[in-house]
């Protein structure tokens, strides 16, 4: 395991709800309840699940853009969850982010140039001219010309903002990049170009990625490895050709039926889950996906199912798979 | 086959402070009775206002509507008066939205708001009303109808709240559903059930939709014809089998081979450059500047008409035209 970039053990955040003057008793929504992966140095794992999920709670723990209840975040053989001051900077310079909406995350007063050098700045990384020149290189990098530096981010399109958004995470030369549904907002021609963009940095500069998504069909595309979430944990984790082959978890299985096949010789009844999503505000006893489960067994709504591994690599938490 | 919905040569454009956009050029398809007619495209094509635009609902000024038919029922709904066209509205042609929250009135009931539709159509009382609404409801699998209708919109989830507004756009039993991306705010496994239902009807109860989404993989799974839009203009009709397994037009072949997940891995196609603004339209056919086989000359001067390659199948390209390339 020596080229282990990052362990994440037993992660957990809960955010308190109500509590008020009017709200009655607080009550805690938990939104990463025990979440633990790994990744390696310059590969892509995939973190899939539906809206509420917790997907994006785990990208910010890991970023220490929220600080975590418990469990630890191990970067670089570091743990972040415990720094503070001038060594968390310094961990961060390796860890950058690419956000869903390009329309909010970038600064519309500020240049692209400023808000690409600014992660350089704040980290102290370079000064002066240099800002500008490593400014003008990592857009380059992403197929951006050195005429772009001066303009703002509402003239471009949304495609050429997300390119932008990959250059300021990039100027620092980070070894890990949380992208948090980073193309989730564009059309499927320029969804293309920045998924292919991805794969070519990320074979010339070996960083990882942590590719957080609720489309299985760019998730399977990008990543080596799949983690599927729902209601704030971990259910599967899986090589992506293995989970697509022999999904074990019976939510992962319905996931993967409900995706629309852009095939209609495959046409299919999508429809293999009743309901919608529970809230992660009380969660069910037991097994929090049984009342959903077309598998469901009497002690799942009691006992918490076990995690299992089936295969090296291939890990899944359901009372199926328990064999004792 | 008669065509329940019969456009011809939509035009529409709306005034913004860089100019007169053209944001529909002479787009033309039909929708058959009991079919689901897929309308794709990226953002900015015009599917949405193209819809819209059936209903009389966008809004004029700053938009208007240039020139063309549209033949519903065998009549011009853009020469229908006001009042006819309000009757029409919710009672013959319905539409649902991509944003269920947005469409439904946070201060009613759902069973308030529902009743109001079949009584605005027809003489009912809050009881007969009431039964309608509860069957309708049970017909989109919403379990507890009763509980549902006492509800308020938030009380609901998004799946949920998009049923309660295919159950309420179906109430008068209409011969058209206008569907304007309505599973795009929705989590995958519950677009599933959504799309479910909505194949059921026309199936079951020959409702004519026209599905608009920019999803191929929808489209694949629902429809059984398609229009693809580019830059205000339907540049390709055809079976849905036919779309996916030949499709003539460039800009066509470039969105389905852009689509994730048809190769293993390996580099995506990645249609180059961007959409043109629709107020300042390259000349000739739109797509030319981003087209593979674009050749200048006839491409850059004429726009392409469409012709028929096969019996259920028409593209708007120079590719076809007699004796190819002008």
């Amino acid at each position: 395991m020596s080229d282990e970039l990052l362990r994440v053990q037993d992660l957990c955040k809960a955010f308190p709800m109500g509590g008020g003057f009017l709200e009655g008793r607080k009550r805690w929504l938990k939104a990463v309840d025990r979440v633990s992966l790994h990744l390696d140095r310059g590969e892509t794992l995939g973190l899939v699940g539906e809206s509420g999920s917790g997907k994006s709670t785990v990208g910010n723990l890991i970023l220490r853009l929220l600080d975590a209840d418990s469990g630890s975040v191990h970067f670089e053989g570091v743990d972040v969850t415990r720094l503070t001051g001038a060594e968390l900077t310094r961990a961060r310079a390796r860890m950058q982010v690419v956000f869903q909406d390009p329309q909010s995350s970038l600064d519309p007063r500020m240049t692209v140039g400023t808000i690409v050098s600014l992660p350089l700045k704040i980290l102290g990384l370079a000064r002066g001219g240099e800002l500008r020149e490593r400014a003008a290189a990592s857009l380059a990098e992403v197929g951006m010309g050195p005429e772009c530096l001066d303009r703002y981010p509402h003239e471009f399109s949304g495609g050429q903002r997300q390119r932008i958004g990959l250059a300021r995470a990039l100027a620092a030369d980070p070894a890990f990049v949380v992208m948090d549904e980073p193309t989730s907002a564009l059309d499927v021609s320029v969804q293309a170009q920045i998924l292919n963009l991805m794969g070519d940095l990320q074979a010339r500069r070996g960083h990882a990625y942590l590719f957080i998504s609720h489309d299985l069909t760019v998730v399977r595309h990008v990543s080596r490895r799949i983690a599927v979430m729902y209601l704030g944990a971990i259910v599967e984790t899986a090589p992506t050709e293995k989970l697509f082959e022999t999904p074990a978890h019976p939510y992962t299985r319905a996931l993967l039926a409900s995706v629309p096949v852009p095939d209609p010789a495959q046409r299919r009844n999508l429809a293999r889950l009743t309901g919608d999503v529970p809230s992660p505000v009380d969660l069910p006893p037991g097994c929090r996906f049984h009342p959903r489960c077309p598998e469901a067994m009497p002690h799942c709504a009691s006992m918490e199912p076990p995690r299992v591994v089936l295969a090296p690599g291939h890990e899944v938490v359901c009372h199926l798979h328990n064999r004792k | 086959m008669t065509a329940l919905l019969d456009i011809r040569d939509l035009s529409v454009s709306f005034d913004t402070y860089q100019g007169r956009a053209r944001v529909l050029d002479r787009a033309s398809l039909t929708v058959n009775q009991g079919e689901i007619m897929g309308l794709v495209g990226e953002s900015g094509c015009g599917k949405s206002v193209l819809s819209r635009s059936v209903l009389r609902i966008i809004p004029t000024p700053p938009g208007s509507i240039d020139g063309g038919q549209i033949l519903f029922e065998g009549r011009d709904l853009l020469r229908l008066p006001q009042g006819e066209m309000r009757r029409l509205r919710g009672e013959r042609i319905s539409m649902i939205f991509q944003e269920p929250m947005n469409s439904l009135n946070p201060v009613f009931t759902v069973g308030n708001q529902m009743r109001e539709v079949v009584r605005a159509h027809r003489r009912a009382g809050r009881a007969e009303a009431t039964d309608a609404c509860l069957e309708m409801l049970d017909a989109v699998r919403l379990p507890e109808p009763r509980s549902v209708l006492r509800a308020f919109p938030h009380e609901l989830s998004g799946g949920m709240r998009q049923r309660v507004m295919i159950a309420m756009a179906l109430i008068c039993n209409p011969a058209l559903l206008l569907a304007d991306e309505p599973t795009t705010a929705l989590d995958v496994t519950v677009q599933g059930q959504i799309l479910a239902i909505l194949a059921e009807l026309a199936g079951r109860q020959g409702l004519s939709i026209l599905f608009v989404t920019h999803d191929m993989g929808v489209v694949a799974q629902l429809c059984h014809r398609v229009a693809v839009m580019y830059a205000g203009q339907v540049v390709e009709i055809a079976d849905v089998g036919s779309i996916f397994a030949r499709p003539a037009h460039p800009y066509t072949q470039g969105l389905i081979a852009s689509i994730p997940g048809r190769v293993s891995s390996g580099e995506l196609y990645a249609i180059p450059g961007s959409v043109p603004s629709p107020i300042d339209p390259p000349p000739g056919c739109r797509f030319r500047p981003r087209c593979p086989h674009a050749k200048s000359g006839g491409c850059s001067d004429v726009a392409p008409e469409m012709v028929r390659v096969a019996p259920d199948h028409s593209v708007a390209c120079h590719l076809f035209t007699s004796g190819g390339l002008p």
